[in-house]
């Protein structure tokens, strides 16, 4: 139970309150450093479950726990610190902001958590060596390119840039939401890599949202979104939880 | 800091129409300003005309039309005062000075007055300033001259330049007074009201022009030249009006009673300052409607503001996405927003002031001299405070639009933006 990073029970979400709930979730355990895939085409509702989970939208009802904090109980700024503080988000693409450079871009989180702030101080360095250190890490070792804008970048070095900034302090929870869905087949599989790698070495928990069953083998645990949204079957989802938490 | 860093960036990233958007406020605060200060102006060249005098007096006619006539140079009494009326009222004990003035003459569309040697020593306008000359003295001998700024300033005339009468007023004149030809011997300093744009010559001067004239025509049978005139007896027959100033300011409704119940003759006499606030009262419409003007003008200018951070709220949707999932809450996005369209609110503001005060010392001259509108170039007078302080609360209003959209954007969108 220690070990629990994310703890789901009884989670239903819907849009509307006199509509049927989208999202059912019995019961869900994630652990620490577990990599979770999210498999679910388009439309799903993978981003929703990842804005139930980040404390972004609230639930209708049930608890979602995020290090043994329920966000049911906290209020919506508690929400947006422990969003800040405990978690790291890479989006689809055009998910850094045009106007920075690339170290700029990987340095916002640590604006926003003096806890991330704190646990790369604890390793020796500034935010900035560390910013440099993820970059490099992720293949953007070239100093020319840390200071350049994000948009004279590829699609494939902005979402290594994107990786970098949702790694940056470390955080428990890593949310991606199809971050390969822009790159081609190659460049999906390499980021991958790095991302897993990446969350191995900081122990953090990735929670993997994707359509393409190609990556499937390169997780330790996988759900299908369909099994908790509204035409499945109550007692189905009960079943597949099994699965889950294995 | 690192929001206020980064608003400035995002500022930077859209320059442009940041730019833009900066100089559409700053126009419309330029217009409303402007308008503001030309429509004091102009109150207040009108009611700088005159000062000092106590009672206009003319042949019985309307308050408005004798003071149109006689200060504005604007129409014409259809009657005259017999002298000998003037002389009497002139003469009531109550009365300090008197000026009168006879119309009816023009000079390349000027208006020519003959007056006396009076009206340089009591003639006041403004805050109770006496005329000044910048050259020469005034009129001694019965064809001398004493041009007004503008007269002067409009034909380049010096000291001692010869100048000809017409007959009537208008800027066309079919008949005129060459044979009799005036000699400028004084220019006076600017007022910023009608004297200058007025030629004062003597009473002594209108009436010789006129001695051989009969039904505004030069006489057929009758002719004498200049020289021969100086010999005549020149005292006028008729003046159209005067201006009294009395020893003491209380006895101006008795004197005012006395005129207009005049026996020997119908009489009007008015007091200046109420009849001034009046004629600015019936010309009110003109300052609402400029007012009205202006308003609209500042009401675009909003608009186009608001159109323009509405824009710029699309664009950045993704922007506070990112900023949500790491953590920004909804509140400080809306204040990020705010903020930023509140700075080029106060940058359109500041702008448009400084763009004000510029075109004001640039217009200064031409206002002056073309339009005698006389401005203040310097300080914020109250009501501009108000203008200003109105446009900052809206500006701040219209702000909060935009920041108000991302917030519920941020609220629906969460991390992710759907678009």
């Amino acid at each position: 139970m220690n070990n629990s990073i994310i703890q789901i029970q009884n989670l239903k979400f819907n849009w509307d309150k006199s509509k049927v709930p989208f999202i059912i979730i019995p019961e869900l355990e994630v652990l620490k450093s577990e990599h979770l895939l999210i498999k679910g085409d388009s439309g799903s509702g993978k981003t929703t479950f990842l804005n139930l989970i980040s404390g972004v939208l609230p639930l209708s009802s049930g608890e979602i726990k995020i290090l043994g904090e329920n966000l049911v109980d906290v209020s919506s700024s508690k929400r947006d610190a422990i969003r800040a503080n405990h978690m790291g988000v890479i989006f689809q693409m055009f998910n850094l902001i045009p106007y920075l450079s690339v170290i700029e871009n990987v340095l916002i989180p640590i604006h926003f958590s003096e806890v991330k702030k704190n646990k790369i101080r604890a390793k020796g360095i500034g935010p900035k060596e560390e910013a440099i250190r993820l970059l490099t890490e992720l293949g953007l070792q070239q100093k020319e390119i840390h200071e350049k804008k994000v948009t004279e970048l590829s699609v494939g070095q902005q979402q290594r840039v994107a990786a970098a900034r949702a790694l940056i302090g470390s955080p428990e929870i890593i949310l991606a939401d199809e971050p390969t869905s822009a790159l081609d087949e190659n460049n999906s599989m390499r980021f991958l890599d790095l991302l897993l790698e990446e969350c191995k070495k900081n122990n953090s928990t990735l929670l993997y949202v994707s359509h393409d069953s190609r990556i499937h083998q390169k997780f330790q645990q996988s759900i299908s979104i369909h099994d908790f949204t509204e035409d499945m079957p109550i007692a189905e989802k009960t079943k597949k939880e099994a699965v889950v938490c294995s | 800091m690192f929001i206020i860093k980064l608003a400035l960036k995002s500022l930077l990233n859209r320059k442009f129409t940041v730019a833009l958007t900066i100089f559409s406020i700053a126009i419309s605060i330029t217009l409303l300003l402007g308008v503001e200060r030309i429509r004091i102006g102009l109150e207040n060249s009108f009611s700088n005309t005159i000062s000092g005098t106590d009672l206009v007096v003319g042949a019985r006619t309307g308050d408005e039309q004798l003071l149109l006539s006689t200060v504005f140079h604007i129409g014409m009494v259809s009657n005259n005062i017999s002298w000998h009326s003037y002389e009497d009222i002139a003469a009531n004990e109550l009365i300090d000075w008197t000026i009168p003035i006879s119309m009816g003459d023009s000079h390349e569309g000027f208006s020519v007055i003959g007056t006396n040697e009076d009206y340089f020593t009591h003639y006041q306008f403004a805050n109770k300033q006496h005329l000044q000359f910048q050259e020469g003295k005034a009129f001694h001998e019965t064809f001398d001259a004493v041009l007004g700024a503008d007269v002067a300033a409009s034909h380049e005339y010096k000291i001692g330049d010869e100048i000809v009468i017409n007959h009537g007023s208008g800027d066309i004149a079919f008949h005129d007074h060459g044979d009799k030809p005036f000699h400028v011997t004084g220019i006076l300093q600017r007022t910023g009201t009608p004297v200058d744009q007025t030629i004062h010559v003597s009473l002594e001067g209108i009436e010789a022009i006129h001695i051989d004239w009969v039904d505004g025509m030069p006489d057929k049978h009758m002719h004498f030249s200049a020289e021969e005139v100086e010999h005549l007896h020149l005292e006028p027959e008729y003046i159209t009006a005067f201006l009294v100033g009395l020893k003491n300011r209380t006895d101006v409704l008795t004197v005012q009673r006395q005129i207009n119940t005049n026996k020997s003759e119908p009489l009007t006499a008015v007091m200046p300052g109420i009849t001034l606030q009046r004629l600015w009262n019936m010309m009110g419409k003109i300052e609402t409607a400029l007012l009205i003007v202006s308003g609209f003008v500042a009401i675009a200018g909003l608009i186009g503001m608001l159109v323009a951070l509405l824009t710029g709220v699309n664009e950045r949707r993704r922007e506070m996405a990112i900023l949500r999932s790491v953590g920004a809450s909804p509140l400080k996005i809306f204040g990020l927003i705010s903020s930023e369209s509140i700075v080029i609110t106060m940058w359109g503001i500041a702008m448009g002031i400084a763009f004000v005060f510029l075109l004001l010392q640039l217009a200064k001259p031409i206002l002056e001299t073309q339009y005698g509108i006389y401005l203040n170039p310097s300080g914020i007078s109250l009501q501009e405070i108000y203008i200003i302080g109105t446009v900052i609360i809206l500006g701040i209003l219209i702000g909060i639009i935009p920041g108000y959209k991302i917030y519920k954007y941020s609220l629906l969108d969460g991390m992710t933006v759907k678009m």
